[in-house]
């Protein structure tokens, strides 16, 4: 049981890594510098070995002689790729980290945990950087609010809700609070939603 | 939420309740962050990695420290002061200066921050005026997120950073409302950013595109958007130039 556990998790692990290939290599002309045919291959190794594993794990022929040259392959396709990236976002970063663990894994479970454990680390790290920031504490400004209406990333959904939610009386700044700890609560937070939320061709 | 529940998955044995329930208020954090934004690989990596550190940690039978365990277990502490890096700043100015010359093995690793005013105020987003080039767009005809982002890789979305820094210096190099024509290397922040830049310039060659900027509004809760400008990348012997136009005054964009 305990292993059927373990395996779900790594499938579920190796078509994450599919997806993200194969979405790299959608944009591979946006992304990469220098290399391209290497970086083709790379690519498409990078997109058929998570396959193989998953294969494997289907097959259940789920030995370390198999699985530590098939994570090892996946492991230096996701560190190349990284290299000749021009964006070396925390997608990337985490990316390595799934692949450098997974792994680990075929060798030492206890190893891996390390590995893992640095993911969590970051979103630490990441909760730390949001705490210094004047955006997110108490005396500073709405920082769940402006990341719940963010335009370059928030579902317009999500905005309205928000902004719908944030000035309904009482609910909103509990709400909100529980949220970010240490969210302020306006004056103007009773206030109704203007007229223009509601019409998204008046938004520009 | 995010450090306490961290610390707790940490720290804590996987068999008491509190493990328990950070791991489960972990995957809501988690859940939550795809609704509010998508952000596709992120969650579903994070998330991965967390059910990964969990279970693994929930049937670990400890035996004696191999030497390639001992080997991985220093290798997962010198990542652990890159990414404390914020908080250790004098240990990890020694480390890091030497780890990120081999950016290879180190992965990239730093103090992560994620939503803080780089990323929140004054935002600079584009939307490229062609019907072919509609998957490459990661905002919509508004300036806002555009559904292609959804269950894609940051890439699109990320090219924001760098193009609303080559928009603000352009902006503060002529200084005027009126068209100009300026080579994108004199416009660009550094070279990682005129690399990043050659390759949108090289996709969006010759097509109008339209620059937002995003302003938070304290009063009524929600970003003001305002089309700020135009711009069109010409390349001419072997050089890109960028044509632009600005209708609105910038304001000052943190960029990254």
């Amino acid at each position: 049981m305990e292993q059927l556990q373990l395996h779900l998790i790594d499938v579920f692990s190796l078509i994450v890594l599919t997806l993200k290939s194969f979405s790299d290599l959608r944009y591979s002309k946006l992304i990469y510098f220098g290399q391209a045919k290497l970086l083709l291959v790379i690519n498409a190794l990078a997109l058929v070995f998570p396959l193989i594993g998953i294969i494997c794990f289907y097959s259940n022929s789920v030995s370390p002689s198999i699985q530590i040259p098939v994570f090892g392959i996946i492991l230096i396709c996701a560190m190349i790729k990284r290299r000749f990236k021009l964006y070396n976002s925390i997608e990337e970063i985490y990316e390595s980290l799934l692949c450098l663990g997974l792994f680990v894994s075929t060798i030492s479970r206890i190893a891996s945990i390390f590995i893992f454990s640095i993911v969590l680390l970051s979103s630490i790290s990441a909760g730390y950087s949001k705490l210094q920031s004047k955006l997110w504490n108490y005396y500073g400004s709405n920082g769940f609010l402006m990341f719940c209406t963010l335009p370059s990333i928030s579902r317009s959904i999500i905005k309205y809700i928000s902004v719908n939610i944030y000035f309904k009386p009482f609910i909103g700044k509990h709400i909100f609070f529980f949220s970010d700890f240490c969210h302020p609560i306006h004056a103007n937070c009773h206030r109704t939603i203007p007229s223009y939320l509601k019409s998204r061709n008046s938004f520009v | 939420m995010q450090i306490v529940t961290g610390l707790f998955l940490l720290i804590l044995n996987p068999e008491t309740l509190l493990f328990k329930l950070s791991l489960f208020l972990q995957i809501i954090f988690i859940i939550s962050l795809f609704v509010i934004c998508d952000l596709s690989w992120i969650t579903s990596i994070y998330l991965a990695c967390v059910l990964n550190f969990a279970f693994i940690k929930n049937n670990l039978q400890i035996s004696t420290v191999t030497s390639f365990e001992f080997c991985i277990i220093i290798i997962a502490l010198i990542y652990c002061f890159q990414c404390l890096g914020l908080i250790f700043t004098p240990i990890n100015s020694i480390l890091w200066n030497s780890i990120r010359k081999y950016s290879l093995c180190s992965l990239g690793i730093g103090p992560f921050k994620m939503f803080t005013e780089a990323h929140m105020v004054n935002i600079i987003t584009y939307f490229i005026d062609s019907k072919k080039l509609k998957g490459y767009n990661a905002f919509d005809q508004n300036g806002g997120r555009n559904c292609s982002q959804n269950f894609n890789s940051r890439h699109l979305q990320a090219a924001m950073y760098p193009f609303g820094d080559m928009i603000q210096l352009a902006y503060n190099t002529i200084n005027s409302k009126e068209r100009s024509l300026l080579p994108l290397s004199a416009i660009s922040k550094s070279k990682l950013h005129l690399q990043q830049l050659e390759k949108l310039a090289c996709i969006a060659l010759d097509l109008p595109i339209y620059v937002f900027q995003h302003f938070f509004n304290d009063k009524t809760g929600i970003y003001d958007t305002f089309k700020v400008g135009k711009l069109i990348f010409i390349r001419s012997n072997c050089v890109y130039n960028v044509n632009l136009e600005f209708y609105y005054p910038l304001k000052p964009f943190d960029g990254r």
